[in-house]
């Protein structure tokens, strides 16, 4: 069996596949997991991350996806939330953690990240 | 009434003047008698003196001579400030103003206060009368300003001598506004707007004068611009940003004509656009503001059914299309209107709160903390502020769980709560509560809690119901024509390239639409034929163009003509290479790292091109020797083709013409310093690229500005003509895309792309008015250039673009860049970035 697997989009305009080339798979379409098994992830990489964190976490980082169309070159990365739950863990508050792992590493356009803060600060208020 | 014989004379002798004056004069001595005769005697005087210069100056100066004396207990000093009018020409309107203001002079500023006042006004009428008539018309409290005494006064006139001595601004002109300023800004605000407003009377008496009043666009800015609090309309882009995380979805977005005299600040809506002031208290005001007004429109507070089920109750009719006024619901009350304005928009507010809380978390907190740590408040509104309050603690012990402090509010927590059920809850807390009445506009204002303000505010435009024309709109975009495309092949020859063909007699095989390989047109290799002048006739070369109503291409239907930019401006180019010096030297230095070194000829190869000079050698050599040595003797050179190639295509519409709204110049200046940067950076990575401009009137008239062909080197004119980019008519973007994958017919390369830069739609003069017409044909002619290979890629300042193009260019083959100033360094990025 042959699998492939490529990027639609942004990042490759000009390598996407032909249309002949593509119709002779079958395509399965990976997009960010979905909250559940997001919060999933969370507790599994960070062991002793708390359900409401883990919530709070997959709720901004599904907010701070709406961005991409204003300008964030990457949207927030379950990576990203792993990292600030990780942070979290080792005793950082949840804000600055957010700041640290999903905000400062995608942006430094200072609108862009006032907008993340605000969805952060929603959440953790 | 008996008088001694002098004052009898003096009254004679008015008398013999005028009988009005006799009687007005008769009026007032009572006042002035008990001063006793000599002072008495030059009153008189004075009337009769003051009455035969001007008989209106004598009239008003003899009527308010009771009042004043009222006020001063003496007579004598104003008396004699009084006369000093006569030694100047037609000053008797401005006798009249301080005879009407004298009262007050004495009143609030006491008498040596008086006596500065007047002197202050004595120095203007000695330079010019109307200015000391300006002066003394306007009442003490205003000069004086609500705290301010006769220090307030001279505060505000400083200025004023000043720029009398060096430029002769004269009083009349600057007082009014000025003392706005000053009551919205402070004393220390009056003298750069007015030093600025007296550089600009010198430029032009008009232009001045309407900044003095106020009313001049640049008077207002340079007024928002000091006025204290977070500026909104520098922050267009965050609040964007922030509806769309919290709302998902585009609002309309409009900078209101608030200005710091309309009092308190709010952002408003009417239904369809949301209107955001210049300037607001704070960053949280605000934001609690964006948020809750956008609520109004997100949970309906303008829905038509229940807006006509309210206007039912209260018996108004309810118009059956058009805008809607709020006002017939609360003039029902008379005197009451404000109280019940105020009952109402508490229990709206509270309604629609109550739903955002849902949507943004801690929402109802972080209004209850805005709320309670609020210092304005007004005596005569401190209860409905209160209850306010109150109604958050209640919403938030809803969701708690607990029981309501307020049971009254419990009806607007239901999902399925209306305006109209607002209406009803503040009918019944109207009939029960006893809140105080509200008659003062500012205490109106401060009543509300932050974030919210007066909902009615603006004419309503009802809402319709919630599945309506929106959703058609981008519901019918997603339909699959591919079926429709094929048919449309075989009664399509290619008339897209005609011009070409036309011209140059040898023909080369040509992609049809829906050609899906991309590859045939590539295999010609032909050079970049110069084609201007091209084409059969003026007319230019015909495109079809795909018509949605019909589901069809009309043939011939949009004609592009080719031209050169006739404008060229070498200064600009020079400014603008100066100006992004550096952010080109990075650039440079960026693209240097990126590209592979180039691959040195492989040598001792079985095959190639050529022969491996050394490898031959030893070849010859071993086999002279008896041994059988491979036959690895060729050299081989990787074969080099083009990578890609591309073209940077800018919409050249007149929006492009627009000041930026943060300022700082026109959206052009940026589109030409992109477009340079991206030649200059293209020459170093070596990538054959053209550039051009496009932009239409009507279907037959649509331009095509080739600034510099594939095969054409960047040469100083080439820059110059970057430097004169602007912009004119309208964006046919279809026909546009359409010629410019045409003219990538012959170029040698692997992959092609056609990056277009653009600030809006696709929109035509002659579209009348549907938006989709140009929107489908657009998309159209994305597909068209994929199936020939070339792809499309749209990078938009425009920042609702994210609503039409993902139907046009599909998601991911378009960017919003939203802020315009990165457009320079952006440019050249992207197309590193896309070309990887």
């Amino acid at each position: 069996m042959l699998v492939i697997s490529y990027n639609p989009g942004y990042q490759t305009v000009l390598k996407d596949l032909k249309p002949s080339t593509k119709q002779r798979f079958i395509g399965i379409n990976f997009d960010f997991p979905s909250e559940d098994v997001e919060r999933k992830i969370l507790v599994k990489e960070v062991p002793g991350t708390s359900p409401q964190i883990a919530e709070q976490l997959v709720a901004i980082g599904r907010k701070a996806r709406l961005l991409k169309d204003h300008g964030l070159e990457e949207s927030t990365s379950t990576r990203a939330l792993v990292y600030a739950a990780s942070m979290i863990g080792a005793g950082l508050d949840p804000v600055s953690a957010c700041q640290v792992a999903m905000v400062n590493p995608i942006t430094d356009d200072a609108e862009l990240a006032d907008a993340l803060m605000e969805i952060v600060q929603a959440h953790f208020a | 009434m008996t008088y001694s014989s002098a004052i009898g004379q003096s009254l004679d002798r008015i008398q013999a003047l005028s009988a009005v004056a006799h009687r007005e004069v008769e009026a007032a001595l009572p006042a002035i008698l008990p001063h006793g005769e000599a002072e008495t005697l030059e009153w008189l005087d004075a009337c009769w003196k003051l009455f035969s210069f001007e008989r209106d100056a004598g009239k008003v100066f003899i009527r308010a001579s009771a009042d004043v004396e009222k006020v001063s207990e003496e007579v004598l000093p104003w008396v004699r400030q009084a006369l000093k009018f006569m030694q100047w020409r037609a000053s008797w309107r401005a006798l009249e103003g301080f005879m009407t203001q004298l009262s007050r002079a004495y009143g609030s500023l006491g008498h040596a206060g008086e006596e500065r006042w007047a002197a202050i006004g004595f120095a203007w009428c000695a330079r010019q009368i109307e200015s000391g008539a300006a002066y003394f018309s306007t009442p003490v409290v205003d000069l004086a300003g609500r705290h301010g005494g006769i220090t307030a006064i001279e505060q505000l006139a400083a200025p004023a001598e000043e720029l009398y001595a060096s430029r002769k601004l004269m009083l009349a002109t600057y007082l009014p506004g000025a003392i706005r300023v000053r009551n919205l800004l402070g004393a220390q605000a009056v003298m750069p707007w007015a030093s600025r407003g007296a550089d600009i009377m010198q430029s032009g008496r008009a232009r001045g004068e309407a900044y003095f009043r106020l009313e001049s666009e640049e008077s207002l800015s340079l007024l928002l611009e000091h006025v204290p609090g977070y500026r909104l309309t520098d922050r267009n882009r965050l609040l964007a940003m922030l509806l769309d995380v919290w709302f998902g979805g585009a609002f309309d977005l409009k900078e209101s004509a608030w200005s710091p005299e309309k009092g308190r600040p709010f952002i408003e809506t009417d239904g369809k656009t949301l209107y955001f002031p210049a300037v607001m208290a704070d960053r949280e005001e605000a934001i609690l503001a964006l948020l809750h007004t956008a609520a109004h429109l997100r949970y309906r507070t303008f829905d038509r059914q229940a807006m006509q089920e309210m206007f039912a109750e209260a018996k108004i009719d309810f118009p059956a299309s058009g805008a809607v006024s709020w006002a017939p619901l609360f003039t029902r009350f008379g005197d009451d209107a404000l109280r019940f304005q105020l009952i109402f928009d508490l229990c709206e507010d509270l309604r629609v709160d109550f739903r955002v809380q849902a949507d943004v978390p801690n929402y109802l907190r972080r209004l209850h903390r805005a709320a309670s740590a609020l210092g304005r408040r007004h005596p005569e509104t401190q209860t409905y502020y209160d209850l306010a309050v109150r109604s958050i603690e209640a919403a938030m012990a809803h969701l708690a769980g607990q029981t309501l402090p307020e049971p009254r509010f419990a009806p607007l927590f239901a999902l399925s709560a209306t305006v109209a059920d607002a209406w009803r809850v503040a009918g019944r807390l109207y009939a029960e509560m006893t809140l105080p009445p509200v008659t003062d506009l500012e205490a109106f204002h401060l009543a509300y809690l932050p974030g919210r303000g007066p909902n009615a505010t603006r004419l309503a435009h009802p809402q319709e119901g919630e599945d309506d024309s929106q959703q058609n709109q981008s519901g019918a975009d997603q339909q699959s024509q591919p079926q429709e495309q094929g048919e449309e092949q075989s009664e399509q020859p290619q008339n897209a390239e005609s011009g070409d063909q036309q011209e140059d007699g040898d023909k080369k095989e040509m992609p049809s639409y829906g050609d899906s390989s991309g590859q045939s047109a590539r295999a010609s290799g032909q050079s970049d034929k110069d084609q201007s002048g091209a084409g059969g006739s003026d007319k230019g070369i015909p495109y079809p163009e795909w018509d949605y109503r019909e589901s069809r291409y009309k043939r011939n239907w949009s004609w592009v003509q080719e031209k050169r930019l006739a404008e060229s401006n070498m200064t600009e180019t020079q400014r603008l290479m100066a100006q992004y010096a550096n952010a080109l030297k990075r650039l440079k230095k960026a693209i240097q790292a990126q590209k592979p070194t180039r691959a040195a000829p492989l040598t001792q190869q079985l095959d190639g091109d050529d022969m491996d000079l050394n490898a031959v050698v030893s070849f010859v050599a071993e086999r002279k020797a008896g041994r059988s040595p491979q036959p690895n003797i060729y050299k081989r050179r990787e074969i080099r083709q083009r990578e890609v190639a591309v073209t940077l295509l800018a919409d050249m519409s007149t929006s492009i013409m627009q000041h930026l709204p943060e300022g700082g110049g026109r959206l052009v200046d940026r589109v030409r310093a992109g477009v340079l940067l991206f030649a200059e950076s293209m020459e170093e990575v070596g990538d054959a690229y053209s550039i051009a401009g496009f932009c239409s009137k009507y279907r037959d008239n649509v331009s095509y500005y080739t600034l510099k062909g594939f095969n054409e080197t960047l040469t100083e004119d080439v820059r110059a003509q970057i430097g004169g980019m602007s912009g004119r008519l309208a964006t046919r973007m279809g026909a546009a895309i359409r010629h410019a994958t045409a003219r990538f017919d012959g170029i040698e390369s692997r992959r092609r792309l056609l990056l277009l830069l653009s600030d809006g739609r696709p929109e035509d003069y002659d579209d009348g008015g549907d938006r989709r017409y140009l929107h489908e044909d657009t998309r159209m002619a994305v597909k068209e250039a994929v199936a020939k290979g070339v792809h499309p890629f749209c990078i938009t300042v425009d920042t609702m673009a994210n609503q039409y193009l993902p139907q046009i260019f599909g998601p991911g083959h378009y960017l919003v860049l939203d802020q315009i100033n990165s457009l320079p360094n952006k440019l050249p990025e992207i197309y590193l970035r896309l070309r990887r």
